[in-house]
């Protein structure tokens, strides 16, 4: 994976995987669509290992359960706005029911 | 004829959804697909990447154009998942990289790809099942499918008018489902509770599960037999067989639409009295056959499936989702009742610590369990509180057998409202809280008990086995099991008429409840109000806007006369045959 510069356009934030079944198949698939046909990179960090927000192979690879705390970090024109959509659906705990 | 007969087999499975089918068998051959793997020339990489284009966008057609159809919200999620990952560039980029840099085939560079996730997954989350492995598999498989150019056979594309054999179904099959095209399924896994059942009987599919050998038996094409009511599948059935089970099954629709008739219309009797009728509820999925059955609220909800299908005790989180989503189906005004933990120490899995019961219907179970356990109570308590803001709920608590055993129940919710009051949690304040009558003793100090609860229902299996001292699993004795043993009759009037006289509702969800045999005489003797299983609430009510309560209350008074359970049977018999010979003449007896 190659690693992109946190320089202006870039932003980055914490979120804690609240929902009970962490990152699993539904929470990755609701993960890449939201960001899907953003303009920008996004990127999920977890510890030393960074997935790729766009692919659900990359997502779903990362195994982050629940407790797991992860950087996102998002660069290009709708940055902003990607963070701010995925910083709601770990809000919402994927609006797992 | 002989040639027939000779090759018709018989296999024993346990009912996963009720109902009859006869038809074609299509095997859904899962798992068996042998990947062939080759090395390639440089200059055929180009034409590798292509095939594995191809197969991709085939893929994502099929996904599409299931995605068009009626689904249910979780069927709808789980395509979308499989649709994320056939659209997954960076998965495509990886396979082509595979096929470029170690010169394989399409089929051999997915595998390598789709083996190399599953390993990272299995490393990663300690052993424990996941679903996540499980999809790997599907989409891996019709990419694979796809790529050798062998017809999709994950149920967008059966033929129509099929029984579905395989060795598992999982949800992701289900989510493939076109309930139109199948006509029942079949498969060597499973119980009554695993996943494909409980969907199958939300579907109102007939289905056996538990065959154990059946995909191994039986090839696409021949002639089969679901018998969902017996749990057994009989392949290539004799035409005689063929014949008497079509006849089975032309009865069992043409009542049913008969039935469906009468599903709005009220469930008053011929004198005018209107009659509750209620459903019991194991799993979420069967509220779309309540409803049309035309029953709107809940009688009984057996909350201990979420703990049997979770295999173990389920947190105060999964069991919020299931009651709330629950509540939140209902119409309004509409009422769940939901039964607190039913378990027994038989039942109880591993990580509950279960002691060795010599006698466990007579042991540590249901409230007993929970007043011992006041964690796993007050989990499921806590849940039942926080999902009341979103229905009209009733908690009800079963086998209580003394008035101490209520007060100590009562006052454990007590506590949990406080705590949720102290956190600040929002919870509805007019939850009425009943008890099972179940136990004998609980019948005897019904008058004392009926203080101090909004509701009873009348439990009439264990009443019965805990009267009459019956096992009905013990075949010595289980002949003794008798709903017509007047002491029963006795025991159910005694209850309704100290409910009545507290001015408390008074409900029968027990199987009695949907016996037609019953029905009459339990009116006579006062019951207003049934929850039986959906599929029975119609047979009930067509009975009931038959009978005359007048009637019915002289009819009970000399069948609780009879003694003798031959001689009341006999009695319930004739007067039924000859009062309403539409349904009883040629009717099944079991009493």
């Amino acid at each position: 994976m190659e690693y992109f510069n946190l320089d202006s356009g870039a932003i980055s934030q914490e979120v804690v995987v609240q929902n009970r079944q962490g990152l699993h198949l539904r929470p990755a698939a609701k993960i890449v669509k939201a960001v899907a046909n953003m303009n920008c990179q996004v990127k999920i960090r977890k510890d030393n290992k960074v997935a790729n927000a766009k692919s659900i192979m990359s997502v779903t690879t990362l195994i982050a359960t629940k407790g797991t705390v992860l950087t996102i970090e998002a660069n290009g024109p709708d940055a902003a706005v990607a963070v701010a959509k995925l910083v709601k659906l770990f809000d919402d705990k994927f609006e797992e029911n | 004829m002989t040639g027939n007969e000779s090759h018709m087999r018989i296999f024993q499975g346990k009912i996963g959804s009720p109902g009859i089918a006869v038809g074609l068998a299509y095997l859904v051959d899962r798992g068996k697909i042998r990947i062939p793997m080759r090395m390639v020339m440089p200059e055929m990489v180009l034409l590798e990447k292509k095939r594995f284009g191809d197969a991709i966008g085939l893929s994502q057609q099929q996904l599409t154009s299931a995605m068009g159809r009626d689904l249910s919200e979780d069927h709808r999620q789980i395509l979308e998942a499989h649709i994320a990952w056939i659209e997954d560039q960076y998965m495509i980029e990886e396979v082509e990289r595979l096929i470029e840099n170690d010169h394989i085939n399409a089929e051999w560079a997915a595998k390598k790809l789709f083996d190399g996730l599953k390993a990272t997954l299995a490393s990663e989350s300690k052993g424990t099942r996941d679903e996540r492995s499980q999809l790997f598999d599907e989409v891996c498989q019709r990419i694979m499918r796809n790529l050798m150019g062998i017809q999709q056979d994950t149920l967008d594309a059966v033929p129509e008018n099929v029984i579905l054999v395989a060795h598992a179904l999982s949800p992701g099959d289900m989510a493939h489902f076109d309930r139109s095209r199948i006509i029942g399924m079949a498969t060597d896994i499973g119980g009554p509770t695993n996943h494909a059942s409980i969907l199958a009987r939300g579907m109102e599919l007939p289905g056996v599960v538990g065959l154990e050998h059946i995909a191994s038996e039986v090839k696409s094409g021949d002639l089969i037999i679901i018998d969902g009511l017996e749990g057994k599948v009989i392949v290539k059935p004799t035409l005689r067989i063929v014949d008497q089970y079509q006849q089975r099954l032309a009865l069992f629709e043409e009542k049913e639409t008969r039935l469906l008739e009468i599903k709005d219309a009220p469930a008053l009797t011929r004198s005018g009295e209107l009659i509750k009728i209620q459903a019991n509820l194991e799993f979420i999925e069967e509220i779309r056959v309540m409803r049309k059955h035309g029953v709107k609220d809940i009688g009984l909800f057996r909350s201990e499936f979420i703990f049997l299908l979770k295999g173990g005790i389920a947190t105060e989180e999964e069991q919020y989702e299931v009651y709330s989503k629950l509540l939140q189906e209902m119409e309004p005004d509409c009422a769940v009742t939901i039964r607190t933990l039913d378990l027994g120490s038989d039942k109880l899995t591993e990580d509950m610590n279960a002691p060795d019961e010599t006698n466990p219907a007579m042991g540590l179970r249901a409230i007993r369990f929970c007043l011992e356990r006041e964690d796993i109570f007050k989990d499921q308590l806590r849940a039942l509180l926080r999902a009341s803001v979103y229905g009209k709920l009733r908690i009800m608590f079963p086998m209580i057998s003394s008035l101490g055993e209520l007060r100590k129940a009562k006052h454990i919710l007590d506590e949990v409202r406080q705590e949720l009051e102290f956190e600040g949690i929002d919870y509805a304040d007019n939850i009425d809280v009943g008890i099972m009558i179940e136990v004998p003793s609980a019948v005897v100090i019904a008058d004392v008990l009926a203080e101090e609860v909004d509701f009873f229902s009348i439990g009439t299996n264990d009443l019965i086995q805990y009267t009459l001292a019956v096992d009905r699993s013990n075949e010595h004795v289980s002949h003794i099991f008798k709903s017509t043993h007047s002491a029963i009759l006795r025991l159910i009037k005694q209850t309704v008429d100290a409910a009545s006289a507290a001015g408390i509702d008074v409900s029968m969800c027990g199987e009695m409840a949907g016996d037609v045999q019953m029905t009459m005489l339990l009116i006579g003797l006062g019951v207003r109000s049934f929850s039986t299983n959906p599929a029975q609430a119609l047979h009930v009510k067509q009975l009931v806007r038959m009978i005359d309560a007048s009637d019915a209350v002289e009819y009970a008074q000399k069948a609780i006369r009879m003694n003798v359970c031959g001689h009341m049977a006999r009695f319930i018999k004739e007067e039924m045959t000859e009062r309403f010979p539409e349904i009883f003449k040629d009717f099944a007896w079991t009493i």
